[in-house]
This record gives C-alpha cells, sequence and structure tokens, in this order.
C-alpha cells in the first residue's frame, strides 16, 4: 500500500511546486531552501553583489505567483524555475544596466568553473544533486574553452547567437558550430559519466 | 519547419541564445512534435544544472536572513490578497509606480464597461451611464484589484436581477466566482434613495438569508459595492434588493429580484 512521504522535505520539485501553486507556505519553503544558494549565485555573478539580495527574492515572489503555471509535462521543475530565474536576472539587468558588465562577469563565471578542483571524481558521498553538479563541472572542464565560453556567454550572459559573434568578433557561423557541438559533447560527456559512474555506486 | 531544420537549432534554443522570430519558430514546432520536444527537454534538463554549478563554484554564500525576508513578502502578499495569483502580480508589480496605477484604473474601467455594455445595456442611456461609472469607479480606486478578479475572469458568474416591476428599467449584476471570496453587487438606473434610505442586498442560500451589504447609488443611478464575504465563497439562490431605511437586518418589499431557475 503506497504511502505518504513523511515530511514535505522528502518531496520532489514536481509534488512541491503542486502545493505551492495552493499557497501551501511551507511547501514555497522547502523549493527555497533547495534553489535560493542557485539563485543567489546566479545573481550575485550576473548582476553583482549589491542586487543580488533584491534580486533572488524578485525570483521567489514569482514562483509563487506564478507556480501553477509549472507544467510538468513540459519538463522538470529546475528546468522551468532556472529559466524562470534566469530571465529574472536579464530583466533586472536591464533595467539595472549591468549589460555593458555581462562579457566580463560571463568570463570571471568561467574561470571560477574552471578551479574547481577534482570535479567528477569520488562522487559516491555526494547527494544527487551535487553528483550531477559535479557530473556537469567536469564535463565543462573537458570542453575546448572557445566552445565553453559559447555556452556560458549565452546561459549566464543572456546574449544570442549574434550578440556572441558580435562579442567574440567571430563570424556568426562559427559561433553556432561551437555553440551546438559544445552542447553535443556536454550531453555525450554526461551520458559517460553516468554509465561509468553508475555501477560503482550500484555496488 | 520540419524537424530537420528544427534539430539544428535545439542546442541554441534551450540557451535562449536565438533570435526572437527564431525562438518562435522552433516554439511553434515543438508544441506539435513530441520527438524535438523530448530531444529539447533532454537539453533543457541538461543546461538546467549550470546554476548549481555556478553556485558549487562561487565563494559566495546565501545570507541566512533572507529566507526570513522572502518570507516575510510572501506573507505580506497573502495578507494583500489571500487567493490571488497571477493577477495579483501583475497589479502588485504595477503599483509602485504613478503610470501604472493609472493604467491598471484604465484597464478595470474598460473592463467593466466592456462586462456592462456587452450585457444589453440600453443605448438610449449608455453614455450618461458610462460616464456616471467612471466617476463611481474612480472611488473605488482601492480595490480595483478584487473587483477586476471578481468581474473579469473565465470563472466569473454573473447573474442579472431585474426589477420587479415590469415598467422599471432599474437593474442589477452580480458578480462572483466559485474560487475567490467576495462579491461584486452593481446596479443601474435605482432612483436616488431619501435621506437614511440604502439599497440592501439580501442573498438566501438554502433558506438562509443574510444582508449582503447596502449599496448607494449617485445622481446618474448607478452603484457599485463590493461585499466582503470573511473568507467564505459567496453561495446564493436567491438575490432581493430593497429600498429600506439604513441598518435594516430584515428585507423589506424587493425591487430588483432574482430566484436560481430551479429553486
Amino acid at each position: 500500500m503506497p504511502t505518504e512521504p513523511i515530511s514535505l522535505t522528502e518531496w520532489s520539485d514536481e509534488a512541491l511546486v503542486g502545493r505551492v501553486s495552493d499557497h501551501h507556505r511551507a511547501a514555497f519553503g522547502v523549493l527555497y531552501d533547495r534553489y535560493a544558494h542557485i539563485v543567489f549565485a546566479m545573481a550575485v555573478h550576473i548582476l553583482g553583489i549589491s542586487e543580488a539580495e533584491e534580486a533572488v527574492q524578485e525570483v521567489f515572489v514569482k514562483l509563487w505567483l506564478r507556480a501553477d503555471k509549472f507544467a510538468a509535462d513540459r519538463g522538470t521543475f529546475r528546468s522551468w524555475f532556472t529559466t524562470l530565474a534566469r530571465n529574472q536576472m536579464y530583466d533586472l539587468g536591464k533595467r539595472r544596466a549591468v549589460k555593458e558588465k555581462r562579457f566580463r562577469q560571463v568570463e570571471l563565471i568561467d574561470e571560477l568553473i574552471m578551479q574547481v578542483a577534482d570535479a567528477g571524481q569520488d562522487l559516491d558521498h555526494l547527494t544527487w544533486r551535487r553528483q550531477m553538479s559535479q557530473e556537469m563541472t567536469a564535463a565543462l572542464q573537458t570542453l575546448p574553452p572557445e566552445q565553453r565560453i559559447v555556452i556560458l556567454l549565452a546561459y549566464f550572459g543572456g546574449y544570442t547567437q549574434a550578440g556572441i559573434a558580435q562579442q567574440l568578433d567571430c563570424p556568426l557561423g562559427t559561433v553556432k558550430k561551437r555553440l551546438r557541438l559544445g552542447l553535443q559533447k556536454l550531453r555525450l560527456e554526461m551520458i559517460r559519466y553516468r554509465n561509468d559512474v553508475t555501477p560503482s555506486r550500484a555496488a | 519547419m520540419d524537424c530537420q531544420e528544427i534539430e539544428p537549432q535545439l542546442e541554441a534554443f534551450v540557451l535562449n541564445a536565438l533570435e526572437p522570430e527564431e525562438m518562435a519558430a522552433v516554439s511553434a514546432h515543438l508544441d506539435g512534435c513530441e520527438r524535438c520536444r523530448r530531444l529539447e527537454s533532454e537539453y533543457g534538463d541538461m543546461v538546467s544544472v549550470l546554476p548549481t554549478v555556478l553556485a558549487d563554484a562561487s565563494p559566495w554564500e546565501l545570507p541566512d536572513s533572507l529566507r526570513a525576508r522572502t518570507l516575510a513578502r510572501i506573507a505580506d502578499l497573502e495578507k494583500a490578497n489571500p487567493s490571488s495569483t497571477e493577477k495579483l502580480s501583475w497589479w502588485t508589480w504595477l503599483r509602485p509606480s504613478e503610470l501604472a496605477l493609472w493604467r491598471s484604473t484604465a484597464a478595470v474601467l474598460f473592463v467593466l464597461l466592456l462586462v456592462v455594455a456587452g450585457w444589453g445595456w440600453q443605448n438610449r442611456t449608455a453614455l450618461a451611464e458610462e460616464r456616471a461609472k467612471r466617476v463611481f469607479l474612480q472611488s473605488e480606486f482601492e480595490k480595483r484589484e478584487v473587483i477586476f478578479e471578481l468581474v473579469d475572469s473565465q470563472d466569473t458568474q454573473r447573474v442579472y436581477v431585474p426589477a420587479v416591476d415590469d415598467g422599471s428599467n432599474s437593474y442589477g449584476k452580480i458578480y462572483t466566482r466559485p474560487d475567490k471570496t467576495g462579491i461584486v453587487f452593481l446596479g443601474g438606473n435605482l432612483p436616488k434613495p431619501p435621506q437614511g434610505y440604502g439599497y440592501h442586498i439580501f442573498l438566501t442560500n438554502e433558506d438562509s438569508r443574510y444582508l449582503a451589504g447596502v449599496l448607494d447609488v449617485n445622481d446618474e443611478g448607478f452603484g457599485l459595492i463590493l461585499v466582503d464575504t470573511h473568507g467564505y465563497i459567496p453561495r446564493y439562490d436567491e438575490v432581493d434588493v430593497a429600498l429600506q431605511p439604513l441598518n435594516s437586518t430584515e428585507p423589506g418589499k424587493p425591487i430588483l429580484s432574482w430566484n436560481a431557475p430551479d429553486s
């Protein structure tokens, strides 16, 4: 006989956001605990520390008000929510004229990611979320720098492919190719990591 | 566009790196293509790990105090309107701007007037009533969000309350929602009540009658009232409106009346 999870902290993100759409504050609190540090990091590195706290609040207010817009059949909560957060950062960035600093901010993000030591190693003791993050970090570190930077410029900088071409002063076709190849490689790396690591986890 | 044209754009699509018209074309294709949607969802899920990568690499720590402040802000939103969702956000975010305030008021006026006009409004008095309603609605400025939500929704239930006297062109309209508290009552072509009198709106639900509110009207005979139902979803199968002394609790002879078809 199926049983209900004892605590909200054991619920999936998708189950929690369903409760948030009914204005369940405790479920909202659990999602905050899971995602606030992620949104905060985005805000600090995209908008700057002086704007970060306000940006986090704006994102979570949006979550509270738009939880009913989440459609589980169109993807995971994480994907939906991080897109919401990213769009909010872009909007705030436009308003607060941080556009000029964006390219440099993304370069700093790239440097930070490359500095993470031993990513992808000894994953067994980590939570699933940390494992995913470590796997992705390791996968990013294996990418050629020119492919990695276009992905980061698009994701964290909010640049279109044409904007990236302008920033890097290279042909649009080259940017498109780098971006496509980069994501395809990331996908393959993530699959490879999962295949490699899963048997040892099961052991 | 077919899958062969869309697939090479999916990577840029999940990164939001296409031009707006390209984004729209891919999005339209995804709506009807399960195969591409699956691949897009896989890519989307993958790139959604990027913020976690950044958070793990970042030296910055989330301030502990931010949690309490964020939850307090949510509590404030709830206090402002306990059951609203998307529409509240719209109004709330417009609030800081004077310009937006006027825009929001104009939107409420426009919607209300459309609703009223679309409901068999009599042409010969239309302009005069419209002017009067504008003036009156402006006085209801503070209640605009709640009124808007009650009268302008797919879930809004509207009831026309006709005059009891066949020769009268007075009318009432009542707006409620099955998922929200509160009632909007609107009266038109009602004679100005004498001093100390008002239009008492009585609702009956399963033989239980209660006074919902007292309506005043302007010189044009128009009035609107937002009734606070104190957290309860309003239900009724009969509406009676009587002109009687203020503070009356028992209904007098109604001048407007409506009964649910099966009651």
